[in-house]
């Protein structure tokens, strides 16, 4: 029997006891219940911002590509490393990571010791200097991807992790082609970690070819893994649309090398070129020197980044006699049978000569294009009168902006009627006084190829998106009729083959096996306000198709300020056409159209 | 059985036994409990495989896709060295350094076919043979 003074004493450590357990477990109960409820939102921020990491995806930008899918404009894969010092906790960690980054990267070691510097001076809004943690440098931007790899396991394997030196899958502009093209093309710079156009089809295209980035958002494991509950949202980033050009890459390579010819024999300040399909208006090359080298940065002059050959306008000279007397014959003006005093060689009334002294007598036609002569054009413009004049340089299209995707492209110039002077009907009818681009000349003579039809001229051949296979094409045009009768661009083109024969003014653009019609142009550059005529401050132009009578291409060739050699159209520019056209039909697979004469 | 309610401390109450529960009951009833623990065990032990698998399974994926996203990054490198290497500028360099003497051909000394599929076309390309051999200079039929 339990005496009753202990059966009380158990009650009251019974009670005791429970009452401690049960304070202890209200005061978890409430514990509990502000962690668990009234705290809920805080912690659960807490464990998302470790657990939930967000993570931005970049699209590819797109590629730009010649017709035949050669391609011009790419993406080369890299990798981005950075690296945040301040996590480096000893110096013999820092010569290390040093050590290793000097053995795969490019800079030495003394410049990935100071960059992993654990502090950083920086200077206050009160232009105090403090010293700072370095919580971020830049150790490489485009490293190549195997050797990065390489320098990420060593780095892991002496206890580096991506906390300290972090590797960002990133990509760069790659010009496999080197200069072929690059005044076009343009070319980009990393701004903010983006590339940003600066010139060229990059810019003019931006909008199209711009990738847009996406969103990942996610919950991870510890070790940093992707798991399949909790938050889950994905924004998928979309790459830019990719560009096939009508450029071909071989066509361009042999104008190209071409010019490189002409600018050792001529020696000019510049020299532009193009070659367009006449039926199409597609623009086969398009080629400058001075150029670029997109992967050199060096050779990033004033003078050579320029596109030249849509920004700069120029007075052409007698290239544009072609196109006067041509509507002349369209309209009737002119019969092929006229003939035209050549006043001597000099022309009194209206002060303009011809190149040979005396003249070229009694000409018709067909010899005021052979001879280029001034006296003969301005004849025949007299005749058509400055109204239909001025109509007949419109319809080729002075003054109205090719549209090809250039940031910048001139308009040329041509003054209306009202403020036209005494002189300006013989003057403008001779190329001088007007303002034409060398696309303007290149999409005329496509009119006058292509039996009266001016077609659009065209660089883009179509848009890929390379995720859809969406192919979309820009639209096109009508081409627009410059010769209302049919029969008088062959008669113009009849008239145009005797240019290249003896007898014209550019013999020297002749192709043995075919007929190649085309116009000599040789024009004064103003200096000090005043014409030279210094040889070496001319522009000499050549502008022709062949073969003449089923025209495979049209080529304009313009030597800007030949300083050595020959400074005509005829002499300068002719045998530069010669040439590429030569090798450009023969790639072409365009059989002759008259037997070849033997050497 | 006492069923007379009493004071449990009366000196008095005598116990009134233990409860003879045969052995088979007992091992019966233990061998019930061990197999719901077994079942629940496997259950658990099946469970975590699973899920260890389908963990391993995700790493092998995201390892092939990182080894699909590095090889597709090789091929777009060698892609673009092609492409480098069969520009005209290297090709001309190349020309140029090894002396190939290599030369443009005379108009109408080269010419292409095209061929499409089929017994018409391989008759064709026959004829062109034929007649390529007959006269060495002379061009392929238009």
């Amino acid at each position: 029997m339990i005496p009753c003074n202990l059966e009380n004493g158990i009650k009251i450590r019974s009670i005791i006891i429970f009452s401690l357990l049960l304070i202890i477990a209200l005061l978890l109960a409430v514990r509990f219940f502000y962690i668990q409820v009234l705290c809920h939102d805080h912690y659960l921020e807490k464990a998302r911002n470790i657990y939930i990491t967000s993570k931005e995806t970049h699209g590819k930008r797109g590629e730009i590509f010649d017709c035949n899918g050669y391609l011009l404009v790419g993406n080369a894969p890299c990798m981005e490393i950075s690296a945040t010092p301040a996590n480096i906790k000893t110096p013999e960690l820092r010569q290390q990571t040093a050590m290793l980054m000097a053995k795969y990267l490019d800079r030495d070691y003394n410049y990935y010791y100071q960059k992993l510097s654990p502090t950083i001076l920086r200077r206050q809004s009160d232009g105090k200097t403090v010293e700072k943690p370095n919580n971020y440098q830049m150790i490489a931007r485009f490293a190549p991807i195997d050797t990065s790899l390489k320098l990420r396991n060593q780095l892991r394997e002496i206890g580096i992790n991506f906390n300290t030196v972090s590797f960002r899958d990133t990509s760069r502009r790659t010009y496999p082609k080197g200069r072929l093209m690059a005044n076009v093309l343009g070319f980009t710079n990393i701004v903010d970690d983006d590339s940003v156009p600066q010139s060229g089809l990059e810019k003019e295209l931006n909008p199209e070819i711009t990738q847009k980035s996406g969103k990942l958002l996610f919950t991870r494991a510890r070790d940093g893994e992707k798991l399949d509950y909790g938050v889950n949202f994905a924004q998928e980033s979309q790459d830019g649309k990719n560009v096939y050009l009508t450029i071909s890459e071989p066509i361009q390579a042999i104008l190209e090398e071409e010019l490189d010819q002409a600018m050792i024999d001529s020696e000019p300040t510049a020299i532009y070129a193009a070659i367009a399909d006449p039926a199409t208006g597609k623009i086969l090359a398009l080629a400058q020197r001075p150029s670029i080298d997109p992967n050199d940065r060096k050779t990033f002059t004033p003078e050579a980044i320029r596109t030249r050959i849509a920004e700069d306008a120029y007075e052409p000279g007698s290239v544009v006699k072609a196109l006067c007397i041509g509507k002349a014959l369209d309209w009737g003006i002119v019969t092929p049978d006229m003939h035209f005093d050549g006043e001597n060689g000099y022309w009194k009334e209206e002060k303009i000569s011809d190149t040979r002294k005396g003249g070229y007598g009694n000409m018709d036609v067909s010899e005021v294009i052979q001879h280029s002569s001034n006296i003969g054009t301005g004849k025949i413009a007299q005749r058509m009168g400055k109204v239909q004049l001025y109509q007949a340089l419109k319809i080729f299209g002075c003054g109205e902006k090719t549209g090809l995707p250039f940031p910048i492209e001139s308009s040329g110039r041509i003054r209306p009627v009202s403020k036209w002077d005494r002189y300006s009907l013989t003057r403008f009818s001779i190329g001088y006084g007007v303002l034409w681009t060398p696309l303007q000349l290149l999409r005329a003579y496509c009119g006058i190829a292509n039996g009266g039809l001016m077609p659009q001229l065209r660089l883009i051949d179509h848009f890929e998106d390379t995720q859809t296979g969406e192919i979309t094409t820009p639209p096109v045009a009508m081409p627009r009729r410059v010769f209302q009768n049919p029969a008088t661009s062959a008669i113009l083109t009849d008239m145009m083959i005797k240019v290249t024969q003896p007898g014209g003014t550019a013999r020297r653009a002749a192709i043995p096996g075919f007929d190649v019609a085309g116009k000599t142009g040789t024009s004064h550059k103003v200096i000090n306000g005043r014409y030279s005529y210094l040889p070496s401050t001319s522009m000499a132009s050549f502008i022709g198709f062949v073969p003449a009578k089923s025209p495979k291409l049209v080529m304009l060739v313009t030597v800007d300020c030949p300083h050595r050699g020959h400074h005509h159209g005829g002499s300068a520019a002719g045998p530069v056409f010669s040439r590429t056209a030569k090798r450009v039909l023969q790639y072409m697979n365009v059989q002759p159209d008259k037997p070849i004469p033997a050497r | 059985m006492n069923i007379q309610p009493g004071n449990r401390y009366n000196s008095k109450r005598k116990s009134s036994g233990k409860v003879k529960v045969s052995f088979g009951h007992q091992i019966s009833t233990m061998a019930t409990v061990l197999c719901f623990a077994a079942l629940i065990g496997m259950v658990m032990v099946v469970h975590t495989n699973l899920n260890q698998r389908i963990s391993d399974t995700k790493k092998e994926i995201h390892k092939e896709e990182t080894d699909k996203r590095q090889m597709e990054d090789e091929l777009q490198l060698k892609r673009n060295k092609i492409e480098e290497l069969s520009s005209w500028e290297h090709v001309s360099r190349k020309i140029v350094e090894y002396k190939l003497n290599l030369h443009p051909s005379q108009p109408g000394q080269t010419s292409k076919m095209k061929l499409r599929s089929g017994a018409r076309s391989e008759y064709l390309f026959a004829s062109w043979l034929r007649s390529r051999q007959k006269l060495p200079g002379m061009t392929a039929k238009r």
